[in-house]
């Protein structure tokens, strides 16, 4: 029975799909905006009903004519309604890149020729964006996605939708914008499994942190990884200080995919923390993964590099959010 | 609605508020004082607490404060239950629920409660001003709901008036359609509409006095327009009551002619002796609300329509009070001959009633009269020519005592057409000539404007009838005999001043601008009334067959759809296809400048970017890079930034750019 229903809805949704195809730029017309009575509008209908038995029980022609411009204004109201989202053209804006598990902002710009739009942007079950659109003055909305996976994120299928003019139509639209975000993996604290350069930390044997030469102590900070915390001092009660290791660029970190345990996303999230430790702290870091190699460098756009090679490592396409 | 709810913008609830002080105001006089007074006390302090003091009571307050004024509305209509007591409890569940409104979604529930209240002002208020005032409670109230959409709304900056008028202009040809199609079905139950307090009208007794407080209401009782000609003055007889019963001060119905009882001995059985002379008259008659049961006639009426019947006294009343205005229509015999064969024994007992005792001097002169005096004819003329020869016309008659008839007759000797009525019935009666006095308006105001009949409180009469063998009965006027112009000019013409000044519309007749002003404002209601007001199932049905040129209901089904479509579809095209804005003049000189190179071999694509577009220029015609990169980044700003000042500059860039392209 619910497998039926699944079925059901999934048919559903190709057809809807197909009815409001996936594009960069998408302008709504009649073949995907559909009208309904909102629930405000059945309450409508039941007042000109109500009105309508008065009208009629005491014979009074102008409670009639009231009932009767009720049930008038319903019928317009639709089509202004309709006439209220049809033209809108949106447009996704390329959104910057965001880290799996956190919510990015894809920002879409509207737009109407004709002016005196109001509608509203739903993204799945988050709230919905209140705007007014004026004539020829595109606005743009950020609408809050959920990035679960790292990888090409293509956004579902946005839900445009106005009760504008009287509340009591609901008139939407579902649109397919063709636009993807890159979602880099969630950065997970993690150490290298294998020194990447010798030097003695002066920490427990088998566990060698990748980091440089030991240059003092600092207070600790939420989320600074365990292995930093200076134990010894922690025991002698001098409260949680972190070693501070040196920040003077010397060479490049390797970061090693094969140097680092568990498995392939869990990999990556350390991968991607440490690029980003390295990057805080200045210095080069290259990238060393099956089918990969990216010199040690630093910036803005090496960083990028690492991290997007990281967030496409292996299949990392995304298929879309789930409908 | 959205899942999650936001709060009421300020400019939605200045609407709303606006919105229910206007739907809310007509109301005052039908609600209890002290519900209007808590009215404006929340709608204030609602606006208070949208300035940010104050605060939302909490859910036992509310509850509290909801049981405490149903515990009131109970006491103040103390378990009477009528419209106005339903009216009253919407009110008030009106005006508390602002006290728990928060957020947008409530609005809703307010708004379709405002929408109702229109329609429950207009079961008092269906005059034309009436109607007006509804059609802009009922913007105020969609605008609420407009406003209620708009995101702007947070800030102020929105203007639904536009969009409003546009949404109301386009739904009253639907509104129309409906109106003159829809089928009108009959009433469905009954609740009384409790305004019968406040109705001033003739009552179902006479006694001494009651007429003048009458004559002193402007107030119309009804309307009548003829089909043809208008009967002349002087036989412009309203009959409504007939009172046969005397208790010696008050003259009423007796069980023959209680039309209010609903016994089954006040219907006619007498048709068969109703014998109709001379031509008929065929008229209209709308009636104001009476809250009574009874109708009027002229002369002697036979009603057309299947819910009006006629009385024992040649009356005509319905089943139902008239709460609402009433459209009937009558044919009525100016000459006549009713019962002129015989009366029942029942009949003629309550036609000769009188008290055990009282008026001792009257009952004598009666039967010394009438045994001077066999014939009645006779005895009736010699009554008026003592009438004529003594007495006086007033409306402030001397007041009279226990032996009110004698007094009247052979002491004060002035008075007012129930005196005359009483006094002359009573003196038949103890002559033995069957009597009884009739009640109803006698005259009517003349509209010049439309040609009918306005009858007013003001006009209120008793006049009396005698029952003659071969003849029936027989209107008899004493107070024509006495104020002949009574009859012939109305009540305002037969007075003296100190007299004149009583009547209601004292000030109305004397200045005739305003009287004519009057008068056109009276024409139109009349109109408003007869045709929209009036516009019933019969005239439905005339009317749609008389158009659709047959009475099927299915020819009514298709013209319907068929007229709904249409305007749909005119206002769709409106909506669609509206005159395209103007089109900027940056715009139309790049796309000069835009054909001028497509001549020249570079056309523009569709949907490429003045900068793209300039690149491409520049890497295939070097020669022009610089002057259409200036030109480029010139109408970019203009139209992206919105730099307007800059447009002088940009318009010189074109013309030298056309000037080096040519």
């Amino acid at each position: 029975m619910l497998a039926k229903f699944n079925d059901l809805k999934a048919f559903f949704w190709r057809v809807t799909e197909k009815r409001s195809p996936r594009a960069q730029q998408v302008t709504l017309a009649h073949r995907s905006i559909y009208v309904l009575p909102s629930k405000a509008g059945l309450g409508f209908a039941l007042v000109a009903v109500l009105l309508w038995l008065l009208g009629t029980n005491y014979e009074n022609n102008l409670i009639l004519g009231v009932s009767f411009l009720l049930f008038a204004l319903f019928l317009v109201s639709v089509l202004h309604a309709y006439r209220n989202l049809a033209g809108v053209r949106l447009r996704a804006l390329s959104a910057p890149p965001g880290f799996a598990g956190e919510h990015i902002e894809l920002p879409v710009e509207l737009s109407s020729a004709s002016g005196g739009v109001h509608l509203q942007l739903q993204y799945l079950d988050a709230v919905a964006l209140r705007c007014d659109l004026d004539k020829h003055r595109p606005h743009t909305l950020k609408i809050p996605l959920f990035a679960e996976r790292r990888g090409w994120l293509t956004p579902g299928r946005l839900l445009v939708k106005s009760y504008y003019p009287l509340g009591i139509t609901r008139v939407w639209s579902w649109v397919f914008l063709n636009t993807q975000v890159l979602i880099y993996p969630q950065p997970k604290a993690a150490v290298l499994q294998q020194p990447a350069y010798k030097g003695d930390s002066g920490e427990s044997g088998d566990r060698v942190r990748a980091d440089d030469d030991f240059m003092g102590f600092s207070r600790y900070q939420a989320g600074a990884p365990l292995s930093q915390i200076a134990w010894k001092l922690y025991a002698r009660g001098a409260g949680l200080q972190l070693k501070e290791f040196g920040a003077e660029q010397r060479q490049g970190v390797w970061l090693d995919f094969a140097a680092l345990s568990g498995t392939v996303e869990e990999r990556l999230s350390g991968l991607c923390y440490l690029a980003l430790h390295w990057q805080t702290k200045g210095r080069d870091f290259g990238l060393r993964m099956p089918g990969v190699l990216i010199e040690p460098g630093s910036g803005d756009s090496h960083l990028h590099e690492v991290l997007k090679a990281l967030a496409l490592f292996e299949g990392g396409v995304d298929r879309g959010q789930d409908r | 609605m959205a899942k999650t709810d936001s709060v009421i913008a300020g400019q939605t609830l200045k609407h709303l508020l606006v919105a229910q002080a206007l739907v809310l105001a007509p109301l005052v006089f039908h609600i209890p004082y002290w519900l209007s007074g808590l009215a404006i006390a929340v709608i204030i302090w609602r606006w208070v607490l949208h300035r940010g003091r104050g605060f939302y009571p909490g859910k036992v307050s509310r509850t509290v404060l909801a049981l405490a004024v149903t515990a009131l509305l109970l006491l103040s209509f103390s378990g009477r239950f009528g419209m106005e007591t339903m009216i009253s409890l919407l009110a008030a569940g009106f005006v508390l629920k602002l006290t728990e409104l928060r957020t947008r979604s409530h609005v809703y529930l307010l708004c379709f409660l405002a929408y109702f209240v229109i329609g429950t002002q207009l079961l008092f208020y269906n005059q034309l001003v009436g109607m007006l005032y509804s059609l802009v409670c009922f913007a105020a109230v969609t605008a609420t709901l407009l406003v209620n959409q708009v995101a702007k709304a947070e800030q102020d900056g929105f203007q639904p008036w536009p969009r409003l008028m546009a949404m109301l202009l386009q739904a009253i040809p639907i509104m129309l359609v409906l109106f003159l199609a829809v089928p009108r079905i009959g009433s469905l139950w009954t609740v009384p509409l409790n305004n019968g307090s406040g109705v001033t009208g003739l009552s179902d007794s006479m006694s001494p006095g009651d007429m003048a407080n009458l004559m002193q209401s402007n107030e119309v009782a009804f309307r009548a327009s003829f089909r043809g000609a208008l009967p002349p003055p002087q036989q412009r007889y309203w009959r409504a009551l007939v009172f046969d019963l005397f208790d010696g001060r008050r003259w009423s119905q007796g069980q023959l002619h209680d039309v209010a009882s609903g016994r089954s001995s006040i219907w006619n059985e007498a048709k068969g002796q109703l014998e109709r002379l001379g031509d008929s008259i065929e008229y209209d008659i709308m009636l104001e609300p009476s809250s009574k049961n009874w109708l009027y006639g002229l002369a002697l009426a036979d009603p057309l329509a299947e819910d009006i019947y006629m009385s024992r006294g040649f009356t005509l009343f319905q089943r139902r009070p008239v709460s609402q205005r009433k459209q009937y229509t009558l044919v009525s015999f100016l000459q006549y001959r009713a019962q002129p064969d015989s009366l029942s024994d029942r009949e003629r007992r309550s036609a000769l009633q009188l008290p055990d005792e009282g008026n001792e001097q009257t009952r004598s002169r009666a039967r010394q009269w009438a045994a001077e005096e066999p014939d009645v004819q006779a005895l009736v003329d010699r009554f008026l020519a003592f009438v004529r020869s003594r007495f006086h016309y007033t409306l402030q008659p001397a007041v009279l005592g226990q032996e009110s008839v004698d007094e009247f007759l052979f002491t004060t000797q002035a008075g007012f057409c129930e005196h005359f009525a009483g006094s002359f019935v009573f003196f038949m009666r103890a002559a033995g000539v069957p009597a009884r006095v009739v009640v109803g308006y006698q005259g009517g105001e003349v509209n010049p404007h439309e040609g009918y009949l306005t009858v007013r409180q003001l006009d209120a009469h008793a006049w009396a009838e005698v029952w003659i063998e071969g003849l029936g009965w027989q209107r008899i006027d004493p107070t024509a005999a006495v104020a002949p112009q009574r009859i012939d000019r109305g009540v305002e013409f037969s007075l003296d001043d100190s007299d004149a000044q009583l009547l209601g519309n004292a000030m109305g007749r004397r200045f005739a601008l305003w009287a004519n002003w009057q008068l056109q404002w009276d024409a139109l209601n009349y109109r408003w009334h007869r045709w929209v007001m009036g516009y019933d199932a019969d005239t439905q049905k005339q009317f749609l067959s008389k158009l659709l040129g047959g009475s099927a209901s299915w020819r009514s089904v298709v013209a319907v759809i068929a007229a709904l479509s249409l305007i749909l579809l005119l206002i769709f095209v409106f909506l669609f296809f509206q005159r395209r804005p103007p089109v900027a003049v940056e715009i139309k000189m790049y796309q000069r400048v835009c054909a001028k190179l497509a001549a020249a071999g570079i056309p523009r694509y569709d949907g490429e970017g003045p900068r793209k577009y300039s690149e491409r220029v520049s890497r295939l015609r070097p020669e022009l890079a610089e002057d259409f990169t200036h030109l480029s980044t010139l109408i970019e700003r203009i139209r992206f930034a919105g730099d307007r000042s800059i447009l002088p500059e940009f318009q010189q860039a074109v013309r030298n750019f056309l000037r080096q392209l040519s």
